[in-house]
C-alpha cells in the first residue's frame, strides 16, 4: 500500500527506519467508527474516510478492540475503489500468545488490503509474546512496519525501556497540550533511536474541545494558520520534532477536514509552543 | 485483555458513542416490529395481575420472565448488541443464564410471600409499573424519538427492572438477584460515560429493590 497521493503541500515526516514519508494528520477509529451495521452511520463514516483522502490524509489506525471499526473502514475503502495511499495501522490485541497471527489475518481481511502496513502491539498487551512474531513477520514481507501502543499515563516505564531495546519502527502514545508529561523522556529518546511516533488522543477524547470550546482563539493563532480550536491543539501536537503524525478520530466529515486542514500552512516553533502552553494553563 | 488491566479508567472500555447506542434502538426496533410491541403487551398481561394477588400468581409471572430475558439475550444482544460491543456474546449468555434460573425457580420452587406488612410485596408492583409503563417513555420525554423507546422483552433495562418488581413480589433466592444487580451497575456506568440523562435510572431501581428486599428479609428474620 506504499505510494504517497494527495495534495503536495500537505506537510510530511520521515518514518525514520526507512524514509517514507506520512502526512501528519492521521485518522484514529475508536468509538467514532464502531457503527455496527447501521446503514446511515456507515455512510457518514465513509463519507469521513473519503475527505480524508481527498486532503491527503493516508494513516488510518484501528484495533481489534474497536469493535465494527475494522469492518467499517473496510466497507468504506471498498466503496471508495481501494484508495492506493491508505497507510493501514492496525493492532494486535490479545493476551494469548497463539493468537497473534490469526488475529493480524482476520484484520487484513476486515481491512480488505492485500497487506496492513503496521501492526502494533496494544497496550503492550503480551508483548512479550507478540513482538518476536510481529518481527519474523515484518521479515517475510506480511507486514511493513512493527510497533507499540499505550495510552495516557498507562505503563509509560516499561513503553520507554521497549523504545530503548526493541527494534521498533513506531510507537503510539498520548501526547497534547494538557498531558505532555512524554515531552522529558520518552518523545526525545524515540526521535534520538529513529522510532516514529504516532500521537493518539491529541484532543484528550474531545474533552479538550469542550473545554475551550466557548473561548475565543487568540488572535495570535493566526500566525501559524490555526483558524479553530481543533487546529490550535494539532499543530501543538504536530510541531513537536519528535512527532510523525497525530491520529484524531471523528464521526463527522466537517471535523476531519478541519483536521486536515491543520497539515497545510505555518506550523508553530518552539517559541510559539511556548506560547500556546502559556495560554492554556493561565485559562 | 489481562496484563495491567488496573491500568485502564471505566472510560477505556466504553466503545461507542451516545448516537450509535440510541441508533442501535432504534435500529433493533425496526428489524422486529411489531415483536417488541407484541413482548410488552403480553408482558404487561402477564405481570399486572401480580399487583392484585401477589405471590401467588408469581410462579407464572416467574416463568414468564425466563422467556423474556431469553429473548433479551438473542434479539438484543446476540443480534444486535454484538455488532456494537466486542463482548456482547458474553451478555447475551449472562442473560440467557439468567433466564434459565428464572425458568428452573419458576418450575421447582413454590412462589413463597412474605410476612404480612412487609414492604416488598408493594414496592414490586411499583417497580413493574416503573418498567413497563415508565421506561418506554422515558426516552421520549427526555427528547429522543420515541421510535428508539426501549421495550419490555427485547430491550433489557425494562426487562431488568420489571424483573426487581417480580422478585420482590415472590421472595426469591438472592442468586437471582446477581445478574440483573451486576447489570444495572454495568449500564449505569455506560450512560454515566455516554453523558445520558437518565444515567442513574435503574441502578436508582435496582438500589430501591434492594433496600426493600433486606428491610423485608430483616423483619422476617425477626418474626418469632
Ligand atoms: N492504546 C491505544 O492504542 C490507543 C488509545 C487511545 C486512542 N487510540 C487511537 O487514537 C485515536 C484518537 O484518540 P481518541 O479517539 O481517543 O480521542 P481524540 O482524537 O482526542 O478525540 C476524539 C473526539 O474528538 C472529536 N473531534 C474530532 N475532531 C473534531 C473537530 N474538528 N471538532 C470538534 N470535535 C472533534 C470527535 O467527535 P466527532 O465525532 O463529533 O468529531 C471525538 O469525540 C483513537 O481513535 C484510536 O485510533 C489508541
Amino acid at each position: 500500500m506504499a505510494g504517497t497521493q494527495g495534495p503536495p503541500d500537505v506537510h510530511t515526516r520521515p518514518i525514520p527506519s526507512s524514509g517514507e514519508r506520512l502526512p501528519i494528520i492521521g485518522l484514529g477509529s475508536w468509538i467514532t467508527f464502531n457503527v455496527g451495521r447501521d446503514v446511515e452511520a456507515r455512510l457518514a463514516c465513509t463519507e469521513v474516510i473519503r475527505h480524508f483522502f481527498a486532503r491527503g490524509g493516508r494513516l488510518i489506525d484501528s484495533s481489534p478492540m474497536y469493535g465494527s471499526s475494522q469492518e467499517v473502514i473496510g466497507a468504506a475503502l471498498r466503496a471508495l475503489g481501494s484508495p492506493r495511499g491508505v497507510f493501514a495501522a492496525d493492532k494486535i490485541w490479545s493476551s494469548s500468545p497463539s493468537e497473534g497471527p490469526t488475529q493480524a489475518e482476520e484484520t487484513r481481511r476486515r481491512w480488505g488490503v492485500t497487506r496492513l502496513d503496521l501492526l502494533q502491539v496494544h497496550n503492550l498487551e503480551a508483548w512479550e509474546a507478540h513482538l518476536p512474531r510481529l518481527f519474523e513477520m515484518k521479515a517475510a514481507g506480511a507486514i511493513r512496519y512493527v510497533g507499540v501502543t499505550t495510552s495516557h499515563g498507562r505503563r509509560t516505564s516499561e513503553t520507554e525501556r521497549l523504545v530503548r531495546t526493541q527494534p521498533l519502527d513506531f510507537v503510539q502514545v498520548t501526547y497534547n497540550i494538557v498531558d505532555r508529561e512524554l515531552d522529558a523522556r520518552l518523545l526525545p529518546l524515540a526521535r534520538d533511536r529513529g522510532i516514529a511516533v504516532i500521537v493518539n488522543r491529541p484532543f484528550q477524547e474531545g474533552a479538550l474541545l469542550a473545554r475551550f470550546a466557548r473561548r475565543p482563539l487568540p488572535a495570535w493563532a493566526r500566525e501559524f494558520g490555526a483558524a479553530s480550536w481543533p487546529q490550535f491543539l494539532l499543530k501543538f501536537v504536530v510541531s513537536h520534532a519528535a512527532v510523525t503524525c497525530a491520529i484524531p478520530a471523528t464521526s463527522q466529515p466537517a471535523h476531519v477536514i478541519e483536521n486536515m486542514d491543520a497539515a497545510y500552512g505555518p506550523l508553530p516553533d518552539a517559541t510559539q509552543r511556548r506560547r500556546m502552553v502559556a495560554w492554556i494553563e493561565s485559562s | 485483555m489481562t496484563g495491567g488491566w488496573w491500568t485502564y479508567a471505566p472510560r477505556d472500555f466504553l466503545m461507542f458513542s451516545a448516537r450509535t447506542y440510541h441508533r442501535l434502538f432504534a435500529l433493533h426496533n425496526q428489524a422486529l416490529w411489531p415483536l417488541p410491541l407484541l413482548t410488552h403487551a403480553v408482558g404487561l398481561a402477564a405481570l399486572a395481575p401480580l399487583a392484585r394477588t401477589g405471590a401467588r400468581v408469581a410462579r407464572f409471572a416467574t416463568g414468564f420472565l425466563a422467556v423474556a430475558w431469553g429473548l433479551v439475550a438473542w434479539s438484543y444482544f446476540v443480534r444486535d448488541y454484538r455488532t456494537i460491543h466486542t463482548f456482547g456474546y458474553w451478555f447475551a449468555a449472562a442473560f440467557a443464564l439468567e433466564g434459565a434460573l428464572l425458568a428452573g425457580v419458576a418450575a421447582r420452587h413454590p412462589a413463597r410471600g412474605w410476612r404480612a406488612g412487609s414492604i416488598a410485596p408493594s414496592v414490586g408492583p411499583w417497580l413493574i409499573a416503573f418498567g413497563m409503563l415508565g421506561l418506554p417513555l422515558l426516552g421520549p420525554v427526555l427528547g429522543r424519538p420515541w421510535w428508539q423507546a426501549e421495550w419490555f422483552g427485547s430491550a433489557p433495562d425494562p426487562t431488568v427492572t420489571a424483573t426487581f418488581g417480580v422478585l420482590l413480589v415472590r421472595r426469591s433466592p438472592w442468586w437471582l438477584w446477581l445478574l440483573p444487580v451486576v447489570w444495572t451497575a454495568y449500564d449505569g456506568i455506560t450512560l454515566w460515560l455516554l453523558r445520558a440523562d437518565d444515567a442513574l435510572v435503574t441502578p436508582a431501581c435496582a438500589a430501591l429493590a434492594l433496600a426493600a428486599r433486606h428491610v423485608s428479609a430483616r423483619s422476617a428474620s425477626r418474626t418469632p
